[in-house]
């Protein structure tokens, strides 16, 4: 008995030695950070080029104001209206990280937005096109801060009469309209021209970095990803974000997050954000049992492989040829978010077509819907963040993006069958009778067939008709030459 | 070519190790097992005697045969072709299953509480009897129709019977066959998916249907073979025995036609096709020419198309024979003086049209607006663009802004209107005609939009219920004693939206909010459909009361539809409150555009609606009530009875709105 246990206790420690010597090997190139000054004209103490607090501190803005979304008590509160604008138009010092925030075991080493970065704000940042999924032709900004001020009168963030969760609208937009939108369709595309940003020149007057290098950080930075991402399976990225509440153990994913093993997490560098935790989310199939992915991996890689080109340049300009690499890069890092903002759209519509199917249901059989009308109006606004997100990036989806705002609708097909058709000038929602139920379901299903030819995305999660599909596959093929 | 190569080799050896397929090595070997077991203990055979009878040379190495083996490989190659460019099950099952959510109006799980084997049974089970029954309808087809046994007969033509004879089918026939599959799968996924969801799934054995796995383990392969295996009567009544299968392959005419099944017997005796095996085998297979030509390769291939050919044209010609003679000289008269006077209508307006042009944008349906145009354009010579959507059309507007081509707005419903009003994107009109044709409370009191038709909300009644006479008001509408009774649209529709304004406009919100929490409480089923959808459930008997606007009785009195023509018949109306504030009417309306080029045609063509001859339009079209004080109401429209309409200012319905909608929401209309 003791010497089974002996040798139970001897291959665990051999092997988690083994893991972390072969870990430290892979660190060696695998960490998004350390990367030396190359900017000639650099005459500071820093020791590394490495830099996007600025877009850290975005991603904690976002959170809090996710947080703040969801505290109203239904009633119209100034004050409230007044804090999340201060997270979202303002650039406050002083302002308190609302989420994430420490969580037992799992120490967050930053309680302040300032001591990531100071002086930023979200408004800033927004996407200012013309949001076409929406009433009214607003912008970006226009569109978060209409919905602000509809966050802060209802109760804890949810409209249940006309069908928003403003907290997930609000956050799967911003996931878009701000971190998809400044990396693949900014720092990405305009700041990767040859004389925009050169990297022969630093990104600002005394930079430590040049304006290539500092261009691709920021980008990277808007991913979320912690830096150390490679050294960990997307499974491990996900559950950091979770701050241990989907671990087997809630310190397991301090230790995956926890790098340099100082016991806290460093928002600025240990922590995955939105955009990551999505892409670890469909690559570990935590969500559904979708089809194998790797988009956490996937960008990750090329934004180091990116960053190791920059490095390598030694801050000359780059050539034709370096510059090629590099966009190269980028269109991979650009075509697989979209991908991942597009499964995230389609798992969605799923889910929405189950609430459906649940509350269609319990309609029938007369029961209680508050429950699953909640779920419905959450996973709509999931939904609709997500769909809108998808439409903020680099390219006009056109055609695509007017059949996909078509399908879904401003407001989600309420069980007294009506819906949210237009927003007046003073801003109140107007309605209207909409499709029928069955009618609704269907657009959720053309929604996913749409998003698989547009896309081509590959996790599927929550693929309504898919699992039919497979069913009538799995049922062979018929006797076409067989005869009796 | 390698590929190609290797692709076909694999196709043609699939069917040895796929246990899909009848002739998989497994169920040959058991039907070997079976026919020898049978020969040694009810027949008495040695073990010698049936080695030899089972594998008799004459039988094997026959002309037939040899066809049989080269068919199949054949096939194999043209299917490579063909399969592809068959309909996908998928894509069947697909679209079955989404139009199956517009029948059931959503989807709702079915037996949440069976587990998931249990509904895997009743899933395999009913695939199982698809599978066979429809095998048996398409094969009775096959032998029913000329066309189709020109190609059935080759499987016919075989002499003799070996496993392979299965594969002796001409290509036209395996498509055939191919669809059926496609078909019966699809369906019965879309089906059971629709209803159980993930729990339908197929019970099977080495990833075959259960049911199909035991019949072709039970030596379903000597179904085509000389050995005669009989099952006796009584079990031949449910299960097709080897033996009732050779005997649909005799050449004696007294077997034709005998036995369609597969596996089981019941779809025969259902059809009137059943034969039970007799003492002894059929004498000979077969076609019964003797003639040796069967077994050509293009007796086989190519006679059945020549053979399909004439027996289509020979199906035409009598049809033809059949169809009236029509004196062809007058028909290309006609004919010719028709394009003549179409060429003329064309290129007579176009030459009109040159003068100016309008361009409008509609919420109503084209086939209700077109005559307008047409009217107009006639009268005018202007040529008249219309962009027709039922959603949609103002954000178009609003995000095409100063560059937008729409000189006109047409639209129905006052909230429909406000959405333009208040988004900025009507002009102001100054029009003489239009103050005088539309009364003051019919328009908007900055004139940006005017109406052109009024449209009573209406109470119907079923004929059928007596006790019904006595409402003569909305209000009535809450008594208790028509608790159950009453059909009505969802609350937030417009419709229904700007009654409850009206309500508010005549008592307060109070007032409206009990008559609107008091009408939920007396409905029938849940708010649903549209307008027709309440009168045909009067029809139906769900209910006996419900509110309509009223042009929807005189579409269906009028439908070219009979069902519809029915329901309209089931019912009266009544216009109501007439001996108080009148009906609740709405309008059809419209304005100028804000960014309108062509103002002046604009405000004429609005003028032109206003008119004696477009409001007489109004009302033979869509049997709507004139605004212009001037028109008589048509004498269709006045055979429903003259009302007194309530003479609340239109625009206060769109102030109301707002409050309207929320006693919606808090009654749960």
């Amino acid at each position: 008995m003791y010497h089974t246990k002996f040798n139970k206790t001897l291959a665990a420690i051999s092997l988690s030695t083994a893991f972390l010597i072969s870990g430290n090997a892979i660190a060696g190139g695998h960490i998004y950070s350390g990367f030396p000054i190359t900017e000639k004209s650099y005459t500071g103490k820093k020791k590394t080029s490495v830099s996007y607090t600025g877009q850290i501190a975005r991603h904690v803005l976002h959170d809090s104001l996710k947080k703040l979304a969801v505290s109203g008590n239904g009633k119209e509160n100034a004050d409230l209206k007044k804090k999340m604008l201060s997270y979202y138009n303002e650039k406050d010092p002083g302002r308190a990280i609302l989420a994430p925030k420490t969580k037992g075991p799992f120490i967050v080493k930053q309680s302040n937005v300032d001591e990531i970065s100071k002086g930023k704000n979200l408004a800033g940042k927004t996407y200012k096109g013309i949001i076409t999924g929406m009433p009214n032709g607003m912008t970006g900004i226009e569109l978060v801060n209409f919905w602000i001020d509809k966050a802060s009168s209802a109760n804890k963030g949810v409209d249940t009469v006309n069908g928003y969760n403003y907290g997930q609208l609000i956050s799967k937009f911003i996931m878009g309209a701000i971190s998809y939108n400044q990396a693949v369709d900014n720092y990405l595309d305009e700041k990767l021209s040859a004389d925009n940003k050169p990297n022969d020149k630093p990104y600002k007057k005394g930079a430590a970095y040049t304006g290539k290098e500092h261009s691709w950080d920021e980008a990277f930075g808007y991913f979320g990803a912690p830096a150390h991402t490679l050294t960990l399976s997307p499974k491990n990225v996900y559950e950091i974000a979770k701050q241990g509440s989907k671990s087997k153990k809630p310190e397991d994913a301090l230790a995956y997050a926890d790098y340099n093993k100082d016991g806290k997490v460093d928002l600025k560098t240990e922590f995955t954000f939105g955009p990551a935790y999505y892409a670890s989310g469909f690559d570990s199939k935590v969500y559904d049992k979708g089809k194998n992915t790797s988009y956490l991996h996937t960008i990750t890689k090329a934004f180091l492989d990116g960053r190791k080109l920059l490095t390598d340049a030694h801050g000359k300009k780059l050539n034709d040829s370096q510059r090629k690499i590099l966009q190269g890069h980028a269109t991979v890092i650009e075509k697989n978010w979209q991908q991942v903002l597009a499964e995230a759209t389609f798992k969605y519509a799923g889910s929405s077509y189950k609430d459906m199917a649940k509350l269609k249901t319990i309609i029938d059989a007369k029961g209680d819907t508050s429950k699953a009308l909640k779920n419905y109006i959450k996973h709509w606004g999931e939904l609709k963040g997500f769909s809108l997100a998808l439409q903020t990036g680099k390219s006009d989806l056109g055609e695509t993006a007017k059949k996909m705002n078509q399908l879904i609708g401003f407001g989600p097909l309420m069980p007294n069958l009506s819906q949210v058709a237009d927003i007046d000038s003073k801003g109140n929602y107007v309605r209207d009778q909409g499709e029928t139920w069955g009618g609704y379901m269907m657009h959720m299903l053309k929604l996913q067939k749409l998003l698989i030819a547009e896309f081509g995305i590959k996790a599927r999660n929550n693929d309504m008709t898919g699992k039919m599909a497979a069913l009538t596959e799995s049922l062979g093929e018929g006797a076409s030459s067989e005869n009796d | 070519m390698e590929i190609f190569t290797f692709e076909y080799l694999n196709l043609v050896i699939y069917p040895f190790i796929n246990p899909q397929k009848r002739i998989f090595l497994g169920y040959l070997f058991c039907a070997l097992v079976f026919a020898i077991v049978f020969q040694r203990f009810i027949l008495g055979h040695t073990l010698s005697q049936s080695a030899s009878e089972l594998f008799k040379k004459s039988i094997w190495c026959s002309k037939s045969a040899r066809k049989d083996y080269l068919i199949m490989i054949i096939n194999k190659a043209l299917m490579m072709g063909v399969a592809p460019l068959l309909i996908s099950k998928i894509l069947v099952a697909v679209f079955l299953f989404e139009t199956m959510h517009v029948w059931f109006d959503g989807r709702t799980i079915l037996w949440p509480a069976v587990p998931k084997w249990g509904i895997a049974t009743v899933f395999t089970i009913s695939l199982f009897l698809l599978d066979d029954v429809t095998k048996y309808l398409v094969h009775r087809c096959l032998h029913r129709f000329p066309f189709l046994w020109c190609f059935h007969k080759v499987h016919h033509s075989a002499e003799v019977l070996t496993p392979f004879t299965v594969y002796r089918t001409h290509p036209v026939e395996g498509i055939v066959f191919g669809l059926r599959s496609v078909f019966v799968q699809a369906i019965a996924t879309a089906i059971f998916f629709y209803f159980f969801g993930e729990r339908a799934e197929l019970t099977t054995i080495l990833g075959v249907n259960a049911g199909l796995f035991l019949f072709n383990a039970a030596g379903a392969n000597l179904r085509h073979s000389h050995v005669w295996i009989s099952y006796g009567t009584l079990i031949e009544k449910f299960l097709i025995s080897p033996a009732q299968h050779q005997i649909h392959h005799s050449s004696d005419p007294k077997h034709h036609d005998t036995n369609f099944g597969v596996v089981l017997a019941i779809w025969d005796r259902m059809g009137g096709s059943l034969y039970c095996a007799d003492s002894r085998s059929p004498r000979q297979f077969g076609l019964g020419d003797g003639s040796g030509q069967v077994h050509n390769l293009s007796t086989i291939y190519l006679t059945p198309i020549m053979e399909a050919v004439r027996c289509l044209f020979w199906t035409m010609e009598k049809v033809m024979k059949k169809m009236p003679v029509l004196n062809m000289n007058k028909r290309i008269r006609h004919s010719t003086m028709g394009g003549i006077v179409l060429f003329l209508c064309i290129f007579g307006f176009e030459l009109s049209a040159g003068a100016s042009e309008l361009n409008i944008y509609s919420h109503r349906q084209p086939f209700l607006i077109n005559p307008f145009i047409e009217a107009y354009q006639a009268k005018t010579g202007v040529k008249v663009n219309i962009v027709y959507a039922s959603k949609g059309l103002a954000q178009r507007l609003q995000s095409e802004g100063e560059r937008s081509p729409a000189d006109v707005i047409l639209t129905v419903d006052m909230a429909r209107l406000n959405v333009y009003l208040d988004k900025g994107l009507l002009a102001p009109v100054q029009s003489e005609i239009l103050l005088k044709n539309v009364p003051a409370h019919l328009r908007d009191p900055n004139n940006k939009w005017f109406s052109f038709s009024k449209r009573a909300r209406v109470i119907v009644l079923s004929l059928k219920s007596k006790d019904t006479v006595v409402i003569k008001k909305y209000e009535d509408l809450i008594d208790s004693k028509w608790k159950g009774r009453i059909c009505v649209r969802p609350g937030s529709h417009v419709y229904n939206r700007a009654l409850v304004a009206s309500l508010i406009n005549a008592g307060g919100i109070e007032f409206a909010e009990n008559w609107a929490s008091g009408l939920i409480k007396n409905l029938a089923r849940r708010p649903q459909g549209n307008d027709r959808a309440q009168v045909k459930a009067i029809f139906e008997g769900v209910c006996d009361i419900a509110i309509i606007n009223n042009y929807y009785f005189g579409k269906l009195k009028y439908s070219n539809k009979e069902e519809q023509r029915k329901w309209a018949s089931a019912v009266q109306l009544v216009f109501p409150n007439q001996k108080g504030r009148g009906a609740h009417i709405n309008i059809s309306g419209g304005g100028v555009a804000k960014h309108s080029k062509n103002k002046k045609e604009a405000i004429r063509f609005l003028e032109f609606l206003t008119s004696k001859e477009a409001q007489n339009l109004y009302g033979s079209i869509n049997f709507e009530y004139p605004v212009n004080p001037n028109v008589e109401v048509p004498k269709e429209l006045l055979s429903w009875g003259n009302f007194k309409e309530d003479q609340m200012p239109i625009s206060q319905i769109a102030k109301l709105a707002p409050d309207a909608q929320k006693i919606i929401d808090r009654v749960g209309w």
